[in-house]
C-alpha cells in the first residue's frame, strides 16, 4: 500500500483511482497548487497530476502581469505543468505522475521534463486499468527503491533527500566523511548500512565507539599491539584499521579520542600506513573512514582539546549533519511505517500476533494510519494509528530521536496487541475484526510521558497477558531510601491498574489478589499511598 | 471548412467531453459485474463534467459545445447520433442488458474518437 497525492480541480481522478486500485491509499484532490502544497507537508509516496484546472484566477499559478483571457486561458490548460514545476524546487524526486495525453500540443514540455528521472507521464487516451495499475506500481517501486536501504528509512521530506544525495557521493570518494547530529539521528546505521555498501568496497565494515573505550586501550584497539607492547599484550593482535583494510572504519564519539591517539590517527590518515603498538613495521591500510560525533569539532578545536590538523584531514567541510526527529516530523507517518515495517521483517512480537489471529503462521504486520480499513488479507496484523494518536507522537519533542521512536512504536504495539489479546475481542472503535489492533492515543501518551517528561508525572499504562501477567513500564527516579522507592513503584503500579479498571477496586482486587471481594483492602492500601481518586479521575479525561 | 477556427472550442469539447464521456467505462475490465459497469457508465453519463454550476449532463455539455457551423462533419454526427442513441437506452434502468451497456461503452468511445479527431484536424496534424 502507498500513500500518493491526487492533484486535480475535478474529484473523478481520484474517485477512480479509489475504485481501481484500493490497495493504495488515495489523498486529495488537491485543487490548487495552495490545496497541494498544504497537502505535502506531510509528503506523499507519489504524486498523480491533472493537467487541466478549470479554477478561479485567483488560484492559478504562472499567470502573467494583468493577463488576457487567451492567457488565463491558456494558464488554465497548462496548469498542471506550472504545479510540476513548482513542486520540482522543493520536492525534486519525488515522483509525479502526469495525467494526460501526447497531442495535447505540449510535446515540448513533455521532453523537458522526460529528462527528469522522477516525473511519468500518462497516454490517458489509451490507458485501460491494468497499463494504469502497472504504471502506478512501477511509480511506486522506483520510489521505494529510491527509499529502502536496508534498515535507513530516509524520508521524503527535502533535507533528507539532500542528505542522501551528498552521502551517496561522499561514499564513493576517497576522503573521510563525518557525520554530525544528536545522540539517536542514525549516524551508526547509516555509516553501516548506508555509507559502506554505497562505497562500492569489498572489506569488512568494522565500528568502533570510542566513548566507550578506557583511554589507555584506544591506540591499541586501532591500531593493533604486539606480544608484550604493553601488560596484558599476550599476543600480536590486529587493530581496527587492519580488520577494516579494503572496507570501512566507523569511529563513533570521535571527540572521545586522547589526544595522542589523535596525532597517530593523522599519521595514519597522511600515510595510509600504520604500525603495531610495539613495532616498527609499517603496514599499508586502505580504509573508508567515517567519524560521528555529537559534539562541535571546531569549537573543541577552538578549545585547544582535538587538533586542528587532525580536524582539517578529517574532511570538516563535507560534514553532514543528521537532523533530529523534531526537526523531521513530516516524515512521522512514514517513520512509523518503516518501523512497523521493520520490526515484522525482524519477527518481533511474533509470538503475540500468531496468538492474535490464531495462526501458527508467520504474520505481517502493517502500520495503519488511516481509518479505512483495507480488506483483510490473510498472515497480515494491522496496527491502526488513529489520528489522535499520532497527534500525541507529533506533540512529543523526541529528545532520542528515531532510537526513541523505534523503542516508543514497538512498546507501544507490544503493549496494545497484548491489551487486545487480553480483552479478547478487536477494539470497538473499528469493530470486531481480529486483524485489525487499534493503539489508543491514551497508551501512547502514557508511554512517551513516562520516557520524556519524569518533571510530571503521569499515569503509565498497565496491561495484563494472559501468560505473563502484568506489563507495566515504571518510571525510575532516585527516592531518598529504598523504602521511598519501593512505595514510589507500588504507587505508580496501583495508578496503572486504577486506570485500567476505571477505578473498580473489586476488578483491582481480582488481578491483585486473586479476590473478587479484596476491593476494601485495596482501597485502603490505595489511601495508604496517598493517592487521590479525583486526580486519577481528571487524568482519566 | 476550416478547423482552426474552431480551436478553442474543439480543445474544450475535446478535454469537457471527450475525456469525460469514457472516463470511468474505459477502466471496468472484461470481466467486471453488469452492475460496476452501469455504475462507470452512468458516471460517465449522466456527471460528465462538474464545474462551478454544477453537474452537467454528456447532453448538456455537448448543447454548450457543439459548434453549430460544423454541422457538416461527420464527427459532429456521430456524436448526435451517440447521444441520440444513449438517451435511449435506459442504462439508469437496473433492468438494462449487458448488451445494452456493452453499446454504451462503445458510443462513449466514439464520441471520444470523434472529439479527439476533430481536435487534430484542427491542430494540423490530422486530415480534414
Amino acid at each position: 500500500m502507498a500513500e500518493i497525492l491526487v492533484i486535480d480541480d475535478q474529484d473523478r481522478t481520484l474517485n477512480l483511482c479509489k475504485r481501481v486500485m484500493p490497495e493504495h491509499d488515495w489523498r486529495g484532490p488537491a485543487r490548487s497548487w495552495k490545496e497541494a502544497e498544504e497537502a505535502l507537508a506531510r509528503p506523499p509516496e507519489a504524486v498523480l497530476l491533472d493537467l487541466h484546472f478549470e479554477i478561479g484566477v485567483e488560484d492559478l499559478i504562472g499567470l502573467p502581469e494583468e493577463p488576457s483571457p487567451a492567457q488565463i486561458r491558456k494558464v488554465r490548460q497548462r496548469q498542471g505543468i506550472h504545479i510540476l514545476e513548482a513542486l520540482r524546487e522543493r520536492w525534486p524526486d519525488l515522483p509525479v505522475v502526469l495525467m494526460t495525453a501526447r497531442g495535447e500540443g505540449l510535446e515540448q514540455a513533455f521532453d523537458d521534463r522526460q529528462a527528469e528521472e522522477y516525473t511519468y507521464f500518462l497516454d490517458n487516451e489509451q490507458l485501460d486499468s491494468a497499463a494504469l495499475r502497472g504504471l502506478v506500481a512501477r511509480v511506486v517501486e522506483a520510489s521505494r527503491g529510491a527509499e529502502r536501504d536496508g534498515p535507513v528509512y530516509w524520508g521524503r521530506t527535502p533535507t533528507l533527500r539532500r542528505i542522501r544525495q551528498r552521502l551517496e557521493v561522499l561514499a564513493r570518494g576517497r576522503l573521510p566523511v563525518v557525520l554530525g547530529g544528536a545522540t539517536g539521528t542514525g549516524k551508526s546505521l547509516i555509516a553501516r548500512h548506508f555509507i559502506h555498501p554505497k562505497s562500492g568496497r569489498k572489506g569488512r565494515f568494522i565500528s568502533v565507539d570510542l566513548a566507550t573505550i578506557p583511554k589507555d586501550l584506544v591506540a591499541s584497539q586501532l591500531f593493533g599491539s604486539t606480544r608484550g607492547s604493553f601488560t596484558g599484550a599476550v599476543a600480536d593482535r590486529k587493530g581496527a584499521f587492519e580488520e577494516a583494510d579494503g572496507g570501512t572504519l566507523f569511529l563513533d564519539e570521535v571527540g572521545n579520542l586522547p589526544e595522542d591517539v589523535q596525532r597517530m590517527l593523522l599519521t595514519v590518515l597522511q600515510e595510509r600506513a600504520l604500525s603495531r603498538i610495539g613495532e616498527s613495521k609499517e603496514r599499508a591500510v586502505d580504509v573508508k573512514l567515517v567519524v560521528a560525533t555529537h559534539e562541535d569539532l571546531a569549537a573543541r578545536v577552538r578549545e585547544g582539546t582535538f587538533r586542528a590538523d587532525l580536524y582539517m584531514r578529517l574532511n570538516p567541510a563535507a560534514t553532514v549533519r543528521l537532523p533530529p526527529l523534531s526537526e523531521r516530523l513530516g516524515d512521522l507517518e512514514s517513520l512509523i511505517t518503516f518501523t512497523v515495517g521493520r520490526l515484522s521483517e525482524e519477527g518481533a512480537l511474533m509470538d503475540l500476533a500468531k496468538e492474535r489471529l490464531g495462526s501458527s503462521d508467520p504474520v505481517q504486520l502493517r502500520a495503519l494510519l488511516r481509518s479505512d480499513l483495507p480488506d483483510r488479507r490473510p498472515g497480515t496484523l494491522y496496527f491502526l494509528f488513529p489520528e489522535r494518536t499520532i497527534r500525541e507522537l507529533r506533540r512529543h519533542r523526541w529528545p532520542g530521536n528515531l532510537r526513541e521512536l523505534a523503542l516508543s512504536v514497538e512498546n507501544a504495539l507490544n503493549l496494545s496487541l497484548a491489551e487486545a489479546i487480553d480483552a479478547g475481542r478487536g477494539p470497538s472503535a473499528v469493530g470486531e475484526r481480529p486483524d485489525v489492533v487499534q493503539v489508543r492515543p491514551k497508551l501512547v501518551r502514557d508511554l512517551l510521558q513516562a520516557l520524556g517528561e519524569p518533571e510530571e508525572p503521569s499515569p503509565p499504562s498497565a496491561n495484563v497477558t494472559p501468560k505473563d501477567g502484568l506489563i507495566l513500564p515504571i518510571r525510575i527516579s532516585p527516592q531518598g531510601g529504598l523504602g521511598k522507592l519501593a512505595q514510589d513503584v507500588e504507587r505508580q503500579y496501583f495508578t496503572a491498574l486504577y486506570l485500567r479498571h476505571e477505578g473498580d477496586f473489586t476488578a483491582m482486587a481480582a488481578d491483585l489478589l486473586g479476590e473478587s471481594d479484596g476491593g476494601r483492602k485495596v482501597q485502603l492500601r490505595f489511601n495508604q499511598l496517598g493517592l487521590k481518586v479525583r486526580e486519577l479521575k481528571d487524568r482519566q479525561r | 471548412m476550416n478547423l482552426t477556427d474552431h480551436l478553442e472550442v474543439l480543445e474544450d469539447l475535446h478535454h469537457d467531453l471527450g475525456k469525460y464521456i469514457c472516463f470511468e467505462s474505459r477502466f471496468v475490465e472484461e470481466n467486471a459485474t453488469d452492475s460496476d459497469l452501469r455504475t462507470a457508465l452512468c458516471t460517465d453519463i449522466f456527471e460528465t463534467r462538474r464545474g462551478s454550476d454544477g453537474v452537467l449532463t454528456a447532453w448538456q455539455v455537448w448543447e454548450r459545445l457543439r459548434p453549430p457551423s460544423l454541422e457538416d462533419r461527420e464527427e459532429i454526427r456521430t456524436i448526435d447520433r451517440a447521444l441520440v442513441r444513449l438517451s435511449e437506452l435506459n442504462l439508469k434502468d437496473d433492468s438494462a442488458p449487458r448488451s445494452a451497456l456493452l453499446e454504451a461503452r462503445a458510443l462513449c468511445q466514439a464520441v471520444a474518437a470523434s472529439t479527439r479527431s476533430l481536435l487534430k484536424v484542427a491542430r494540423g496534424v490530422g486530415h480534414g
